[in-house]
């Protein structure tokens, strides 16, 4: 991908709309801390040949694999292309699924890697369940994500490690940020899905979400 | 008495040397019976062949002798002046060379069993009271001859002894004369021998004349001075051609009879100092008679051979002494030569240069007698320490050790001789090994590193025999040469306050020895300049903030960023550097830009920051790690400021 690109950063305020339910309804014990983000990338300019490939990253950032945070894809839509197969040689760790159904990677391990090949269609797009449980030590589990095309070679990105990742979250926070190195790429908050009786104070946390979401996304 | 002139006059006390009329011969030996053709060594009081009877009157003698020659008037013969003709130097070899010989030779030294010291007194009114005095060896008078013009009443061709008493002593009073000297308990060491021209006419104590049948061809006297004092003197007529004492008091040449009759005159001074003095009693032989034979006079008198003394480049005639010692050995050799010191030298076998030792000197002097006389030592190696002239001394009773007072210097086989300074001697020497070794370097000098300003040492170290010297030289052009350190000879060599302009200087040290020569190799100094500051750990003031760890799939690398935020009111000047202190043994920084080296910890891996960092802005660094366990590693950081991290 050698077209211009821009560097987006999104954040997301999930707690606040997270907390005024809890607020309203008290806090269900089986809630876990995390985020969802939609995620949809432009794969317009790969080829439509088979042989691309995307690569799902969770690192652990106590380096013991502790397994406290789990990352699951979904929804996966391909915009006319297909799913190929998941690549075994470079899948390692806390891993499982297919991007035909759902995706998972757990901090089991200190390197967790997911890669599975496709063909492009226009876009590819996923569903991202994130918990976001905080690690001790002082540097936090990453999820990032990478494509290459059917050469072997990532679409380039701005991501200043030069890894070429096309998004990238550090766990730091019960929100973290999640940063995007290409204008390829958009993350966005999926619409609520409020239980019945709900909808009253659901609908002002989700006022309050978009006016977060519109001062700290995109800065 | 076979052509003896002895007259014994109790209270006169003179003796008179025997006139030698008779030829030359073996001394007299004692008769073995009355019938005997050969004349006896002593008689008995009625001049029969008898014993000698040798006795100590209690007397004084002369400890050291001084001997002063004395001139009656400017016309001594050439026989007193010059009589041994002239020496190879062309000096004469006058009476006064004559004397400082034998008063400093073995001559002496045989008289030494007469010391009086401890010896009881065995006749005479002092019979038991032991005396106090030594004989040694003496000196002649410096100045000597001493020429007198006498008195008028004292001048003329016919003197008697008391003219000569008279003048002696008007002459010393005048100062003409050396005054007395007396030794450390108050007895005369003086003696005024005096020789009168030709023409002069002596008549002595006892009336007879000199030189004349029936005469006296020299005698010893004594005159109490002023302070009471027992000057002796000796007078010695004229040995001059015509003068009848040039052959008729001895059988040898003029200049040979003169010295022997003078040793003569002398062995019986030294120890019968006192004989013309009276009588401290009515006894005819008392005390102040020294060492004396009622019936055959004093220890000269019983002998008439003479014997060679050499001394130097000289031979004197000397007349034997009578030696109670020898008698008592054998009645038939009571008369004795001086004896020829022989010397035994006691040195180590071997030594090594430089390295002084012991040696020990056995004297004899082959007649039982103690040498007293004056070593030289002499060696081989012309670099030799060796030990002064030494004179021996009664208590060193004939052997003296000389504490490490010789060194040899030279390799190999080296002698060491000593022998009499002056007089004919059997020289002894040892032949001494000389062992020596090269020098061997066992220490080189090492390369040393210091701070400008600081001291550098340098060490080296060598052996060998003798122990080697040092001397430290310097190269400044790389070693293609050397030179001197002044003053640095010791095997540390200390440069103090070393300045950069020292950098690279080379150093060694050469050892030398009187066998070889050995270099040490070459130590180089190096000098570098004052010592960096150090960056300084800022962690305090600025918070860092890590991401979590990106994966690449296809270098297998780590990527994690770090940002930094001064959370002080002050900038942090750069360069700054982030150190990832106790890395993961499994994990490398990869794009390390070094390690501390000067911070410690050392050794940290770090990567830089641009500076300055302002105060509450942040700034950001990628690290990247390598990792191929995938196990996850750890680290914890140091912000540093400073160029020296």
């Amino acid at each position: 991908m050698k077209g211009k690109m821009t560097n987006m950063k999104i954040s997301f305020l999930l707690i606040v709309a997270v907390a005024a339910l809890l607020f309203t309804f008290g806090a269900p014990t089986s809630f876990a801390t995390g985020i969802s983000l939609n995620v949809s990338i432009n794969t317009s300019g790969l080829p439509t040949t088979p042989g691309s490939e995307i690569f799902f990253i969770f690192t652990d950032g106590s380096g013991t694999g502790d397994a406290n945070n789990t990352a699951t894809l979904s929804a996966f839509a391909l915009g006319g292309g297909t799913v190929g197969t998941v690549d075994l040689a470079n899948t390692f760790g806390g891993t499982s699924g297919d991007m035909a159904s759902t995706v998972s990677l757990t901090d089991s391990s200190f390197t967790n890697v997911f890669a599975e090949t496709f063909s492009a269609g226009s876009s590819l797009s996923f569903l991202l369940n994130l918990t976001t449980n905080l690690d001790a030590g002082g540097t936090p589990d990453q999820f990032s994500v990478a494509i290459a095309d059917p050469s072997g070679a990532f679409i380039s990105t701005l991501d200043p490690t030069g890894f070429n990742n096309l998004l990238l979250i550090n766990l730091d926070s019960v929100t973290p940020s999640a940063t995007t190195y290409s204008n390829l790429v958009t993350a966005s908050l999926p619409a609520p899905v409020p239980e019945p009786g709900t909808v009253l104070l659901l609908g002002s946390g989700l006022l309050a979400l978009v006016g977060a979401g519109r001062r700290r996304i995109f800065h | 008495m076979l052509g003896y002139s002895q007259t014994q006059k109790p209270d006169g006390r003179v003796r008179i040397v025997p006139k030698r009329i008779i030829p030359k011969s073996a001394d007299t030996p004692q008769l073995t019976s009355t019938s005997g053709a050969s004349a006896p060594l002593c008689l008995d009081a009625s001049g029969n062949p008898g014993t000698c009877l040798f006795n100590y009157y209690g007397g004084p003698v002369i400890s050291n002798i001084d001997a002063v020659v004395v001139y009656w008037g400017s016309s001594v013969s050439k026989v007193v002046d010059c009589g041994g003709g002239l020496d190879s130097h062309g000096n004469c070899i006058g009476i006064s060379q004559f004397h400082s010989a034998v008063v400093n030779s073995t001559f002496i030294d045989m008289l030494g069993e007469y010391n009086t010291a401890g010896v009881d007194a065995t006749a005479g009114s002092k019979t038991g009271l032991p005396g106090n005095q030594k004989i040694g060896r003496g000196t002649l008078h410096p100045g000597s001859p001493f020429t007198i013009t006498p008195s008028a009443a004292n001048s003329g061709t016919n003197i008697n002894d008391a003219n000569i008493q008279s003048e002696i002593q008007s002459q010393i009073a005048a100062g003409h004369l050396p005054a007395v000297a007396t030794d450390g308990i108050g007895n005369v060491n003086t003696i005024y021998v005096v020789y009168f021209p030709p023409g002069v006419t002596i008549t002595d104590p006892n009336g007879t004349v000199s030189c004349a049948a029936g005469g006296f061809c020299a005698y010893h006297n004594t005159y109490l001075n002023s302070s009471n004092l027992a000057v002796p003197y000796g007078v010695v007529p004229d040995f001059g051609p015509g003068s009848a004492c040039d052959t008729g008091c001895g059988s040898d040449t003029p200049w040979q009879n003169l010295t022997s009759t003078v040793s003569h005159e002398l062995a019986e001074s030294i120890t019968d100092t006192a004989v013309g003095l009276p009588s401290a009693s009515t006894l005819a032989f008392d005390y102040p008679l020294t060492w004396y034979d009622v019936n055959n006079g004093e220890i000269g008198d019983p002998c008439s051979n003479t014997a060679s003394l050499q001394f130097g480049a000289n031979t004197f005639a000397v007349q034997h002494i009578f030696s109670i010692k020898a008698y008592k050995a054998n009645p038939n050799a009571g008369c004795v030569s001086p004896g020829i010191p022989t010397f035994t030298l006691t040195a180590p076998a071997s030594s090594t240069p430089g390295s002084p030792f012991d040696v020990t000197v056995t004297a004899n002097n082959g007649d039982g007698s103690t040498y007293l006389g004056t070593v030289q030592f002499t060696s081989s190696d012309g670099s030799a320490k060796l030990p002064a002239d030494y004179t021996f001394a009664a208590t060193d009773a004939g052997a003296h050790t000389f504490i490490g007072a010789v060194t040899l210097n030279r390799i190999g086989s080296d002698t060491l001789s000593v022998a009499d300074v002056n007089q004919s001697s059997n020289a002894g020497s040892a032949a001494i090994n000389v062992l020596g070794s090269a020098p061997l370097v066992t220490a080189n000098p090492s390369d040393t590193t210091v701070i400008a300003g600081s001291t550098a040492t340098f060490r080296a170290a060598a052996t060998g025999t003798p122990t080697p010297t040092v001397q430290w030289q310097v190269s400044t052009n790389g070693g293609m040469s050397f030179s001197d350190i002044a003053g640095q000879t010791s095997t540390t060599l200390t440069i103090s306050s070393v300045v950069l302009g020292q950098n690279g200087q080379k150093f060694r040290a050469v050892f030398t020895n009187s066998v070889a020569t050995a270099t040490t190799t070459a130590a180089t100094l190096t000098v570098n300049g004052p010592p960096p500051t150090c960056a300084t750990d800022v962690s305090g003031t600025v918070t860092v903030k890590r991401s979590g760890f990106s994966y690449n799939i296809v270098s297998k690398r780590y990527a994690q960023t770090i940002t930094l935020k001064n959370n002080s009111g002050s900038p942090i000047a750069g360069p700054i550097s982030l150190a990832l202190d106790a890395l993961s043994a499994n994990a490398r920084l990869f794009n390390s830009a070094g390690t501390t080296a000067c911070a410690a910890p050392l050794g940290s891996p770090y990567v830089s920051i641009a500076g300055p960092l302002a105060p509450g802005s942040s700034a950001f660094v990628v690290l990247q790690f390598t990792d191929p366990t995938r196990t996850g590693f750890s680290y914890s950081t140091r912000v540093l400021a400073g160029a020296q991290p």
